[in-house]
């Protein structure tokens, strides 16, 4: 009898699972769920029954759904319990069409009790965190805590004394006790009543729910004041918005401010063991499936006034584009300083592409920190400004990277940093002001450096990296050349040195020297970076076309070439036009948009709000 | 030899070498040199005709060195016809732990195809031509893919043997069919030959040439000249350290190698030998470029590993990743067996004055008789092979 009703009991689960399977089918037509700050999460997510929150949504979403976003702002972390399963199966996460989304990690503060003197004090009890209370949790070594208060939208800076807290407004100090955070604040003049003050409270905005969520897209939302923490090679990589190990992510059109520390973040979930790595065992030899690694597209978003980074990669940059992508007031948080703070950062990354971003103003700083391992990466028509540490830094790789027709500025004695990287192509660019080091590895660093087999994260070689064999062609030097570089450190040719630079002293035969600096300057202002330069000033000089033929092949066999393995000829300038109408001029501007100017647009920040629509 | 022909190249390869920048590893696809225009001699590698039917007659006739060193080589299990090879479909040779595949059973199953070969050859039994096919046979018709970190190595080495092997066996034993050749051909070309396309530039100069030699001895089994030239290219002016002047650095005969250890030096300057042994197989005298610059290398080595002592001039290789400020004694006095090949020919076949070849003689007069070489590292059996008789004639 027994028996008899447990195979009941199975039968009955059989014809549930069947019945399962059949309305699974019949809704492999992809739905669109709605979200709305009139919405229930109780809801059936359709236009007329939205839900309240996008994390209600997400639960919803099968692969190949929509989630329309209506306008308003949503207070919580959205996690992704699942992704598509292909390109055509995207779970895709939008604002409705014309509507103005913003996903804060950030909650109200409104219990203000004034204590005198401009200081007020709120209480905030520790449920309003949960186990993440950002702070009670430092940034690394630094002396700031991952917390932050806004005020109307605009952070207010950590004082590290109560002392130091009523010597200036503008500041907050915080402090944890009895199960409650208590957040003191100079005010100044400032009624807090009257301000929304905010306190971020949540580690991320979007975020996996587990490894292996693909397939999801992120598309013209605001994200802003989320407590990201550090993020570092070794330790975790967490951003704003994290991928968290997922693949073939798309992040378009969005506008990300204020994140702790990161931005957008390709992460590889889990720490690395850094003490790993001698040329049997090396460091990040352990990947090897390209196919499971990154694939993501980050294009046209806006990320500003982040701590760390706007975007940081490790291993998921891998087979990515990052382009059009306005990067800005990279703040630094106190404390974080060189290489932990840059525009963009791609760690362990194979055929990646970075085009066409505006990196301005990191502090403390680098614009695109490469390394450690880059492999079959471009950089191209990037524009790279006020930058107070590197605008480029290369750090311990076997190469090749193609950085071409881009405009790098340095500042403050700043340039291209090279640290133990070979195998890097400079061609068509325009450097201004900006110097060149490179500098050796230490032995134990250098070594177990992997190269993989091209298109690929298989280890094809641990070998030391070296400072030797970079290569510089047909680029334009403003004010400071390349001078610096000792003997044989590659090869260098038909660039042009203008205004003081200077040629290298082991290459360069066909390179030219002008006085003149073109009267070189570069704009930057809301509306984007300007360009002043007489292009005129350029000396003739009959550079061939630069194609991987003339580039040759490295030690490791690398040449320039597609992530499909398609040899690169550079045969457009930074504007398209073709270079075949080279007429003896270098770097990566053959004419301007408007005939005979001696000015150009390089990145339009109006357009680009415009496309935001 | 065509004397004008050997003044050609010795001009053009100094044009080159004096031009070429010193850290610029670029390998740019530079219309090679066709070194060889003429249809290929076969079997025509380590080993001509007359060479294989030399030692059949000496060992037949029992005459020393000859009898000795084909002791040797007898002895050796690998030369056995009942050898069973173990063919596998990927082999991986690397340096990461864990990782090596098969690579064991090729480096043994090349040596024993090679050696069956030269049995057959030199014993006139056909159970060591029918294994040798059938070695040769059993991974051409399994072998799909060769990758690891250290696959130049592994292809360079192995592929080398193989050849050698194989083109003995098209020119002695018509049994082998014309199907068997061409798919062990095919597998040269496809499974063997991609890994080393591009030669080893990133590596030690012992890596570079392992790529050379199997890449001139499969552009002479396969009949396919731009690969044998493009090798001989590589000897007189590849820009990795496995050119003959990178390797061996200067006149006093230092290798790129000296100051890494004695084995891997002595395994570069057998490589470099085997190389202008096939030469001179096919009507080119390598052994003499620059000045007979190869055997300087051995005279070094050879000295010092014979317990004498050296000048040693720091040095940083052309890749800039392996400077060394002073020799080393790793390995020092492990003479391998390179020596005989090397010493015959500047001995009976161009006959230099004794002095010029004193520590090389010195070093074969001390292993003879030369047994196998280590691994599928080289040849091996020099006393066996290389032997020419003391009376000057030119074979």
């Amino acid at each position: 009898m027994l028996f008899a009703a447990c195979l009941s009991v199975v039968q009955i689960a059989a014809r549930k699972r069947d019945l399962n399977i059949t309305v699974a089918a019949s809704e492999l037509v992809a739905r669109e769920w709605h979200v709305a700050k009139s919405g229930r999460d109780t809801g059936n997510g359709s236009a007329k029954s939205p839900f309240l929150t996008i994390g209600r949504a997400a639960q919803a979403a099968a692969p190949g759904d929509k989630v329309m976003i209506h306008a308003g702002t949503y207070r919580e972390q959205v996690i992704l319990p699942r992704g598509g399963t292909s390109e055509d199966t995207r779970i895709s996460f939008m604002a409705a069409r014309g509507e103005s989304v913003s996903v804060k990690g950030s909650e109200v503060i409104n219990s203000w009790k004034s204590l005198g003197n401009d200081i007020w004090q709120a209480d905030v009890p520790d449920s309003k965190f949960g186990v993440f209370n950002p702070f009670d949790l430092m940034v690394k070594e630094s002396k700031a805590h991952l917390g932050e208060i806004y005020v109307d939208g605009i952070p207010y800076q950590e004082a590290l004394s109560e002392e130091a807290l009523k010597a200036q407004p503008g500041r907050w100090f915080a402090l944890t006790v009895n199960s409650m955070t208590r957040i003191l604040v100079n005010f100044g003049k400032i009624d807090p009543a009257k301000k929304q003050v905010e306190m971020n409270v949540r580690p991320a905005a979007f975020i996996p729910g587990k490894q292996g969520v693909n397939y999801i897209s992120i598309d013209h939302i605001d994200v802003s004041q989320v407590a990201s923490g550090y993020a570092s090679i070794d330790t975790g990589q967490p951003g704003a918005i994290s991928t968290g190990g997922g693949t073939h992510w798309i992040i378009q059109n969005c506008r990300i401010t204020n994140a702790k520390c990161v931005a957008i973040s390709l992460n590889q979930p889990g720490g690395h063991d850094l003490k790993r790595n001698i040329p049997t065992n090396p460091a990040f030899g352990e990947f090897e499936d390209i196919s499971s690694a990154g694939h993501h597209i980050v294009r046209n978003n806006l990320i500003q006034r982040c701590g760390q980074a706007g975007i940081f990669s490790l291993v998921h940059g891998t087979v990515s584009e990052i382009y059009g992508n306005q990067i800005e007031d990279i703040t630094g948080v106190e404390g974080l300083e060189g290489n932990d703070v840059c525009g963009i950062r791609l760690a362990v990354v194979v055929d990646a592409i970075i085009r066409n971003n505006l990196i301005r103003r990191v502090h403390n700083g680098s614009g695109i920190f490469m390394g450690p391992l880059y492999q079959g990466v471009r950089i191209s028509e990037n524009i790279i400004t006020g930058i107070s540490g590197s605008p480029m830094y290369f750090y311990r790789s076997h190469g090749l990277a193609l950085i071409d027709n881009n405009v790098i500025e340095g500042s403050m004695g700043k340039g291209v940093e090279l640290h133990g990287a070979e195998a890097n192509v400079f061609a068509q660019n325009l450097f201004a002001n900006c110097i060149f080091s490179n500098e050796p590895l230490p032995a134990r660093e250098a070594s177990g450096t992997i190269n993989y087999l091209s298109h690929s994260l298989v280890t094809k070689q641990t070998i030391p990296a070296t400072i030797l064999d970079n290569r510089w062609f047909a680029n334009v030097f403003v004010n400071k050349g390349i001078e610096n570089l000792p003997k044989e450190h590659g090869e260098s040719d038909y660039n042009a040195f203008l205004g003081g630079a200077a040629k290298s002293s082991w290459g360069d035969v066909h390179s030219k020297v002008v006085a003149s600096n073109g009267g070189f300057e570069l704009m930057s202002t809301l509306g984007g970076i300007q360009l002043n330069f007489d292009l005129t000033a350029l000396p003739e000089i009959a550079a061939p076309i630069i194609d991987a033929e003339f580039i040759g092949r490295f030690a490791l066999s690398q040449s320039i070439e597609t992530p499909a393995g398609k040899p690169i000829t550079l045969n457009a300038d930074f504007f398209g036009n073709s270079i075949n109408d080279r007429k003896g001029i270098v770097g990566p501007f053959l004419k301007f948009p408007k005939q005979d100017s001696k000015s150009a647009q390089l990145f339009n920040c109006e357009i680009k709000k415009e496309a935001k629509k | 030899m065509n004397v004008n022909f050997i003044k050609n190249i010795v001009g053009t390869v100094l044009f080159f070498v004096l031009s070429m920048p010193l850290f610029s590893q670029n390998i740019k696809p530079y219309p090679v040199q066709a070194y060889h225009p003429a249809p290929f001699v076969h079997p025509g590698l380590l080993h001509r005709a007359g060479d294989l039917q030399r030692i059949k007659e000496m060992v037949a006739a029992g005459q020393e060195p000859w009898k000795s060193g084909f002791e040797k080589l007898a002895a050796h299990p690998q030369s056995s016809a009942d050898w069973k090879a173990h063919p596998q479909v990927h082999v991986e040779r690397t340096l990461l732990a864990g990782h090596s595949k098969g690579i064991g059973d090729l480096e043994k199953d090349v040596c024993a195809a090679y050696q069956n070969a030269l049995m057959w050859c030199i014993t006139g039994n056909e159970a060591h031509a029918v294994k040798a096919i059938e070695i040769i046979n059993a991974w051409s018709s399994t072998l799909k893919v060769f990758d690891g970190t250290d696959v130049e190595l592994g292809a360079g080495l192995c592929g080398f043997k193989l050849a050698n092997a194989a083109e003995i066996m098209r020119c002695t034993y018509p049994a082998w069919s014309p199907a068997e050749i061409k798919q062990c051909q095919a597998m040269f070309m496809n499974v063997f030959y991609p890994p080393i396309q591009n030669f080893a530039l990133w590596a030690h100069g012992n890596w570079d040439l392992a790529c050379m030699k199997e890449m001139m001895a499969i552009g002479v089994f396969c009949d396919d000249h731009a690969l044998f030239d493009k090798a001989v290219d590589f000897y007189y002016k590849g820009p990795g350290n496995g050119s003959l002047t990178h390797y061996i650095i200067n006149e006093n005969g230092q290798c790129q190698e000296s100051g890494r250890d004695q084995p891997h030096s002595q395994l570069g300057i057998g490589h470099l030998s085997e190389m202008c042994e096939i030469g001179w197989s096919q009507g080119l005298d390598m052994y003499g470029a620059f000045n007979n610059r190869l055997l300087k290398g051995f005279e070094y080595t050879a000295k010092y590993n014979l317990g004498e002592e050296v000048p040693f001039e720091p040095h940083t290789d052309t890749s800039g990743r392996f400077p060394a400020s002073k020799i080393s004694t790793s390995g020092r006095g492990n003479l391998r067996s390179i020596y005989e090949m090397v010493l015959n020919h500047y001995e009976n076949r161009v006959s230099l004055a004794a002095e010029q070849y004193k520590y090389t003689k010195m070093a074969a007069d001390k292993l003879r008789p030369e047994g196998a070489g280590f691994n599928a590292d080289n040849p091996g059996f020099g006393t066996l092979l290389f032997s020419l008789p003391n009376n000057k004639i030119n074979y």
